[in-house]
């Protein structure tokens, strides 16, 4: 488990500066994010803004754990991040990082209760004690009564909320969410959002990928990106 | 980690797609079927060949005489008799001996109320009863007073007394003719194991001395066909045999490198031959099975790609929230080993099942064998190991290859 003490008010709960990631397509480099420089305030909401092809993906996975850095530095709640290999990464994401989908994710014919404690099963936690959490979660996102519904027995808007109580169970320190409303309807993509507002109001830190303007509208500061560089932040 | 989870995970997944997990399983069902028929059909053949040569008594040695005596010796010089008999029972050297049967033997037929039947007519002193472990079931043997005197007593067998008389009782005291001969029926005994052997036996039995008095042709008269010697129990077979053939070798004046002469069997002898061959069935059939549990181990991989395939993105979905590449290993490899373990455990069934129905088949045609069903806990045991690690040596290069997948390309996957 990675030591990860959580910051103060004051720190950055994350610091990249000059971070690149080089994709190679054979010998053809492809340069898809090209020395970015970026500091996260504990409780911010962020939206990471772009066109496509314009790293803002690549930035989230690499922000997220999901990718390793060409080069550059990454603070992590004041821990500098050297280690990038599969498995201190698998533990970074599954101790200290929630993840909300554009597609939800959701593990077909499992309940919305075992979809939502999947995280800390990985933790190591007993599956009892993780059931109770889960259940605790789809109380906060409104699906108190839905606990034992199947994905395919839910709405779009529902399974979003359980996928935000999935990404919420192990209590992370920064929440990711990649165009969360991209396959909802206005109402139920206001009905997420205000969700999504009302975790930041409580204090979570959170970076949202999206293209929309009207979803970014709810992030307190938009980071704009273009051909891999940082235009607007 | 999370074992109950994974193999509930399995358990679901097999039950979402039951005809195609059917399918996949079905080269293991048949590996695995045909590995638990054979060693509990093994089993059941030698518990059955057992109890029926114990029932025969295993301390018995068989002699006969082949009359290859090599090329400068006539065939004719070389019988038993009732003298040798006789020596054999005094020999210092075989104070173990209970009993010797010496028995001529010789197909004839047999008339009774106008209806004729084969007959496999043995002449015996009366030792054969005791040292065959033939026991009346109507009526009585005869003593050795009576055969002694050469009487026309005859003593049937069951099975061919039913035959002719419907019940074993109503054969007592009856006349039958065997050559023209009338015999006196004195009893009924039991049948001989395997119903007398492969010679299928209507078996009949009287006095020796009647045999030669009335039946043999001249030239047999006082030739004994083969014997049987019965030892006490607690002596050691190989020994006792040595000593039995070097005093038959001393009696008939033979050369001590003369063995070709004897055809010599015991019991144990028998058993340890049926031992053989079963292992060398059990064997083959193990090959066969090996092959076909290959094949279904193939079609276990082949299946478990596709899953990985088909599941690309829950694997990057469990990643992304923290599954380490080991644990996406362990889940796919418990898939596999759940997936030919079921198909194992329906082969266990579907094997014993068939074997069941197999000893009720032979029951309903032999009622008189009783063969009793039994299960083989080592078969079961192995085969259940067997299943399980085919699943786990086939499904470990599909789960690696679920374990190596990166997270963003594998939630990306179309």
């Amino acid at each position: 488990m990675p030591t990860s003490p959580r910051p103060s008010k004051t720190e950055a709960i994350i610091r990249i500066t000059t971070l690149t990631k080089t994709y190679w397509n054979g010998a053809v480099a492809i340069p898809a994010v090209q020395g970015v420089d970026l500091t996260v305030r504990p409780g911010e909401f962020i939206a990471l803004m772009g066109p496509s092809g314009s790293g803002k993906s690549t930035l989230m996975n690499l922000l997220a754990f999901l990718d390793a850095p060409s080069s550059g530095s990454y603070w992590f709640a004041g821990n500098n991040i050297t280690d990038f290999s599969e498995d201190y990464l698998a533990d970074l994401r599954n101790s200290v990082l929630g993840f909300v989908f554009q597609q939800f994710h959701l593990l077909p014919r499992t309940t919305a209760l075992d979809n939502v404690a999947l995280p800390l099963l990985y933790t190591g936690v007993k599956r009892k004690q993780a059931r109770l959490r889960a259940a605790e979660l789809l109380q906060k996102v409104g699906l108190g009564d839905r606990v034992y519904h199947r994905p395919n027995e839910l709405s779009g808007g529902q399974q979003q909320r359980v996928s935000i109580a999935r990404a919420l169970v192990n209590n992370p320190m920064v929440l990711f969410c990649d165009e969360p409303t991209g396959n909802l309807d206005t109402k139920t993509s206001g009905d997420i959002m205000k969700l999504i507002s009302q975790l930041h109001h409580e204090g979570k830190t959170i970076i949202m990928v999206t293209h929309a303007e009207e979803i970014a509208d709810y992030a307190e500061r938009r980071v704009q990106l273009r051909d891999g560089k940082i235009v607007q932040s | 980690m999370m074992l109950a989870t994974h193999i509930q995970t399995s358990i679901k997944q097999l039950l979402a797609n039951k005809g195609k997990a059917f399918l996949t399983m079905l080269g293991i069902i048949i590996g695995i079927g045909s590995v638990i028929m054979i060693m509990t059909l093994g089993e059941i053949a030698k518990q059955f060949l057992l109890s029926q040569i114990t029932q025969f008594g295993t301390n018995v040695v068989e002699i006969g005489i082949t009359g290859e005596l090599g090329p400068f010796q006539s065939q004719t010089d070389v019988y038993f008799t009732l003298d040798d008999i006789k020596a054999l029972e005094q020999s210092s050297l075989l104070t173990e001996i209970t009993g010797i049967s010496s028995a001529y033997t010789l197909s004839s037929t047999l008339e009774y109320a106008g209806d004729s039947h084969a007959v496999s007519v043995w002449g015996d002193t009366e030792a054969a009863f005791s040292v065959n472990n033939l026991n009346p079931v109507a009526g009585r043997v005869y003593t050795a007073a009576e055969a002694d005197r050469a009487d026309r007593s005859i003593v049937l067998t069951e099975r061919f007394a039913e035959e002719v008389f419907d019940t074993a009782i109503k054969a007592i005291g009856k006349t039958i003719r065997i050559n023209g001969t009338s015999f006196n029926v004195l009893g009924v005994v039991n049948d001989l194991p395997f119903g007398g052997g492969p010679i299928g036996g209507n078996y009949v039995f009287i006095p020796l001395k009647t045999a030669y008095a009335y039946l043999a042709p001249s030239e047999d008269v006082n030739k004994i066909t083969f014997i049987l010697v019965e030892f006490a129990e607690g002596t050691e077979p190989a020994g006792f045999q040595d000593r039995l053939l070097f005093e038959i070798k001393r009696i008939k004046h033979l050369d001590n490198d003369q063995d070709d002469v004897f055809f010599v069997a015991n019991r144990q002898q028998f058993l340890d031959i049926f031992d053989n061959v079963l292992l060398a069935i059990q064997l083959f059939v193990a090959a066969i099975a090996a092959i076909s549990l290959i094949v279904g181990g193939i079609g276990i991989m082949n299946i478990m790609l596709v899953t990985v395939k088909e599941r690309t993105k829950e694997i990057g979905l469990r990643k992304a929230v923290g599954a380490k590449n080991r644990s996406i290993l362990i889940q796919f490899l418990i898939e596999a080993a759940v997936l030919t373990t079921v198909g194992g455990i329906i082969g266990i069934v579907g094997g014993l099942g068939l074997c069941y129905l197999a000893v009720m088949v032979v029951n309903a045609v032999q009622p008189d064998w009783q063969i009793q069903f039994v299960l083989v806990p080592l078969a079961i045991g192995l085969a259940c190991g067997v299943s399980m690690l085919t699943g786990i040596g086939f499904g470990l290069y599909p789960a690696w290859k679920a374990s190596r997948l990166h997270p963003i390309e594998a939630l990306r996957y179309e």
